[in-house]
């Protein structure tokens, strides 16, 4: 069954028949299966952030449709978006997004928190979810108090508290070192596994791509290429490095 | 590049930053100059009419002394905590802790110096302008606005003392700064942990507030304390302590019961902004106590004075009273009738009266009282007298008690020249009459048996006979010209022509530099306050804004995020207006006690109520604009 599907998706910044327009979609046509497990690479500036925006109602395109699970986003107006994304939609962003104020917990539960849940629901899931990625002993600590692997844990925490029936990140291995960036695809992987939670994950670190089970590079605001993980993250990571050589951007050549 | 250079171009980069320190620092001057040139104004000092002044003036002082200090503390504290992430990079750049403390106060001098130019230049215009409009719109006439270099000078005392303090302070707190915590400081969780300390603190900032009032009611009815302005300083000085520990100590408190209560999660987002920013909120908290406590008892005073003015002046019999006798105040025939055509009059007597000595025994009263038939006292007043014959009631009009000068039960002898006649009085007591005392100089009149007063009436001359003239207008607030005009023509005469509308005029007119000096302050309070809101929501937009980023990834709704804004207001918005409806009241109290007597409390505390029910509105209207104005100005970023 198809968890999203996205129509001729284009985004135009600034005024449209203006000069200084930007094209950063040209025509996106892209479905997702639910249980899969996807990257979107592409150089900077192919688009990868803007559609991930879309796709997750952020931003709104210019022209094209999205549907999640029968639901057509792009239309929903300010209200029904904010519902719809904190119950179905989950997101993760490479600058973590966690509120300074509010303890790790606190913060996982957030999403819930605007819902207006029980509160013994609520700690029983937060607790439930952080024992899951192993980060439950930090959970009144303040986000400043922790590592940036252990913040983009607990922001994947965030996002799955309300099973969405989608999750999103956007660069979420950016802000991290390998150790614990491998950490944080690791939490990704096996939600995905284990909790058969559909994933769409913007990245450029291809180390974080060969995690996924599939990988579409996008280029001047298109789709270019996708190949799809047969064998060993090994071989996937090679596979994914010959790619990014032909799609251009980031050079890797030692 | 030099250090000078670093310093420059940090300066020019950085101006957003420096602004709001920079302009809540002129503001405070402008407002703290303003004041300066009240106080040192030399029409308003030294009258008679101002003894009112020499206790507003220490009041206001402490009140205006507090907001200066505790604004530009606040202020500061904002302004530098935004910068120490700068400073952390510095640091971790090399720059020794020296060069770093120079930065600083340099930076300090520097915008101290400007603010103080800045806040002494507009004080002077909008001081000049503002009290020249205050004095048209009370048509005051003899106050005049004059500046000298005194106030300049107080200014300048007053606020190089609280930005030497500033940068000392600073200077102590950089030399035990590290670099990790500067870097951390604008994510650090700001809200200080619960501890017991607090209740009893908080419980000792309640005692003191309740103490305050049982001072309040020791020092207003204590003839010697309440003139005494040192006292009222130090009682001032104390509520203010009460309350401010009242909103830091129970205020952590609160919060820490809110943390765990079952409305915590419900309001999860408004209860840990107001934790974690309570250092500052505390303060601001405490400034608009401080401000709102000074705009209710300034407004509320010349309010209830003006109020007052008018029901003092309604409570004259009537409108327009003069006694004619003998030869004085005499007007030809018609002549009164004539003048009065120029105005709608609602009634017109003319009442005859005996006017005759008296004495007790051989003595003789000092004073001649007006002597009037029983049948007539009743006819007029609506009493049911009874009066034997031989027998006489002194009826007391003045409403300072006692029999003045008639004792009931004596018998007293009305004589004149060719006869006397003696009556014993049977009492004397406070009873109506239909005139005031103004107009004919007595506190009482007698009553006597109507066939006593016929033979009187027939042995008196024309000389020993009084009449009222008692005028009443159907608008008498438009009555000036016809009053004047009745009181040229008599001329100046020892008996006094007294007149509703001249009354409320001299009134006001003993009220006016009170007044004046009230109101410019009130307002002065008032737009102080206004603009502390508006500085806090100034500085806090950049961090709630991207909170509400994030918040808004998550999914929250327009609506929601207005809720969670709205409670955050609520605290700051209404918390001071409570404590200052509860301070500004008692000022009142004291004030009342001391200049008035007990006499014109209840108006005064009536009018007080109304003036909080008013700021409460006004305030409410505030709350509303500044939550929608401020949830848009999160949105547009968005």
């Amino acid at each position: 069954m198809s968890v999203l599907t996205a129509n001729n998706l284009t985004k135009v910044y600034g005024e449209r028949s203006g000069n200084y327009s930007t094209n950063a979609l040209n025509g996106i046509d892209l479905q997702i299966e639910e249980g899969e497990f996807i990257a979107i690479m592409g150089p900077s500036g192919s688009g990868k952030s803007t559609l991930v925006s879309i796709l997750s109602g952020i931003l709104t395109p210019t022209a094209g449709s999205v549907e999640i699970c029968g639901n057509r986003i792009d239309t929903m107006d300010q209200y029904e978006m904010a519902l719809f994304r904190r119950r179905k939609l989950g997101f993760v962003f490479q600058e973590f997004n966690l509120l300074d104020n509010l303890t790790l917990k606190e913060n996982v539960m957030l999403p819930m928190v605007l819902d207006k849940k029980d509160s013994s629901i609520m700690k029983e899931k937060a607790n439930e979810i952080m024992k899951l990625f192993g980060i439950e002993e930090l959970a009144d600590k303040y986000p400043y108090q922790i590592s940036g692997g252990q913040q983009q844990r607990v922001a994947v925490s965030r996002a799955l508290v309300n099973d969405p029936t989608i999750l999103f990140a956007d660069e979420p291995t950016g802000n991290l070192d390998s150790k614990s960036a491998n950490a944080v695809m690791n939490c990704f992987e096996k939600i995905n596994i284990e909790k058969k939670v559909t994933a769409l994950i913007v990245t450029h670190d291809v180390f974080a791509a060969s995690f996924c089970k599939k990988v579409i590079f996008i280029k001047d605001g298109k789709i270019f290429m996708n190949i799809v993980r047969k064998g060993t993250r090994k071989e996937f990571l090679d596979q994914i490095l010959d790619c990014q050589a032909i799609v251009g951007g980031e050079s890797n050549d030692l | 590049m030099t250090f000078r250079h670093v310093i420059l171009k940090n300066f020019t980069g950085g101006f957003k930053k420096y602004f709001a320190y920079f302009l809540s620092a002129s503001f405070s001057i402008m407002l703290f100059f303003m004041y300066a040139t009240l106080i040192l104004n030399k029409d308003l000092n030294g009258r008679d009419d101002t003894e009112a002044m020499s206790y507003i003036f220490p009041i206001t002082m402490v009140a205006i002394a507090v907001f200066s200090v505790f604004f530009i503390n606040y202020a500061h504290t904002a302004f530098v905590k935004g910068r120490n992430k700068e400073f952390g990079v510095y640091i971790t750049l090399g720059m020794d802790s020296k060069e770093l403390r120079n930065l600083v106060n340099l930076e300090n001098i520097f915008i101290g110096s400007l603010s103080l130019a800045t806040g002494l230049l507009v004080g002077t215009l909008f001081s000049r302008l503002f009290q020249m409009v205050i004095l048209s719109l009370l048509e005051i006439k003899d106050i005049k606005f004059h500046i000298n270099y005194r106030p300049y000078l107080l200014t300048f005392a007053a606020f190089f003392l609280i930005f030497a303090t500033v940068i000392v302070r600073n200077y102590f707190r950089m030399r035990k700064m590290d670099i990790a915590s500067l870097m951390m400081e604008d994510k650090k969780d700001e809200g200080k942990k619960y501890s017991s300390m607090d209740l009893i603190l908080g419980g000792l900032g309640l005692a003191i507030l309740m103490g305050s009032i049982v001072l309040l009611v020791i020092v207003a009815n204590n003839e010697d304390l309440n003139s005494n302005p040192f006292i009222l300083l130090i009682y001032m000085a104390i509520s203010f302590f009460g309350v401010y520990l009242c909103i830091a100590k129970l205020g952590n408190l609160i919060i820490h019961l809110l943390k765990k209560s079952k409305y915590y999660y419900r309001n999860i987002l408004s209860i840990t902004e107001l934790y974690h920013k309570f250092n500052q909120n505390k303060k601001i908290i405490f400034i608009l106590s401080v401000l709102s406590t000074m705009t209710i008892f300034l407004v509320a005073s010349p309010f209830s004075l003006f109020r007052l003015s008018e029901t003092i002046a309604e409570m004259d019999k009537n409108h327009l009273e003069y006694v004619e006798v003998g030869s004085i105040n005499v007007l030809p025939e018609g002549e009164l009738e004539k003048t009065l055509q120029k105005q709608e009059v609602s009634s017109n007597k003319r009442l005859k009266f005996l006017f005759l000595n008296t004495k007790e025994g051989s003595k003789e009263l000092s004073s001649s009282k007006p002597v009037i038939s029983v049948e007539e006292y009743n006819s007029l007043t609506g009493n049911e007298l009874h009066v034997n014959k031989g027998e006489a009631y002194n009826i007391v009009i003045d409403w300072t008690p006692g029999n003045h000068g008639i004792e009931p039960g004596k018998s007293y002898t009305f004589y004149n020249g060719g006869y006397s006649y003696s009556y014993n009085f049977k009492d004397s007591r406070s009873g109506d009459w239909i005139a005031g005392i103004y107009s004919f100089p007595t506190n009482s009149i007698i009553v006597i048996n109507s066939e006593d007063y016929e033979l009187l009436s027939a042995e008196s001359s024309e000389a020993n006979t009084g009449y009222y003239h008692l005028i009443n207008f159907k608008n008498w607030k438009d009555s000036k010209e016809v009053v004047t005009a009745i009181k040229n023509k008599l001329g100046n005469s020892e008996l006094k022509i007294s007149s509703t509308i001249e009354n409320y005029e001299s009134l006001r007119k003993a009220y006016s530099v009170f007044l004046f000096l009230s109101t410019v302050m009130g307002i002065m309070f008032f737009v102080a306050g206004g603009s502390v809101l508006y500085f806090k929501q100034y500085t806090e937009l950049a961090e709630s804004q991207r909170t509400f980023k994030k918040l808004f990834k998550i999914g929250i709704s327009y609506k929601e995020m207005k809720s969670i804004v709205g409670k955050e207001l609520l605290a700051v918005f209404f918390i001071p207006l409570i404590f200052g409806a509860f301070l500004g009241v008692s000022l009142i109290y004291l004030m009342t006690y001391i200049v008035g007597g007990d006499a014109i409390i209840k108006e005064f505390l009536s009018n007080a109520t109304v003036v909080i029910v008013i700021y409460f509105v006004s305030q409410g209207i505030f709350y509303v604009v500044t939550k929608n104005k401020y949830v848009h100005e999160i949105v547009k970023c968005i």
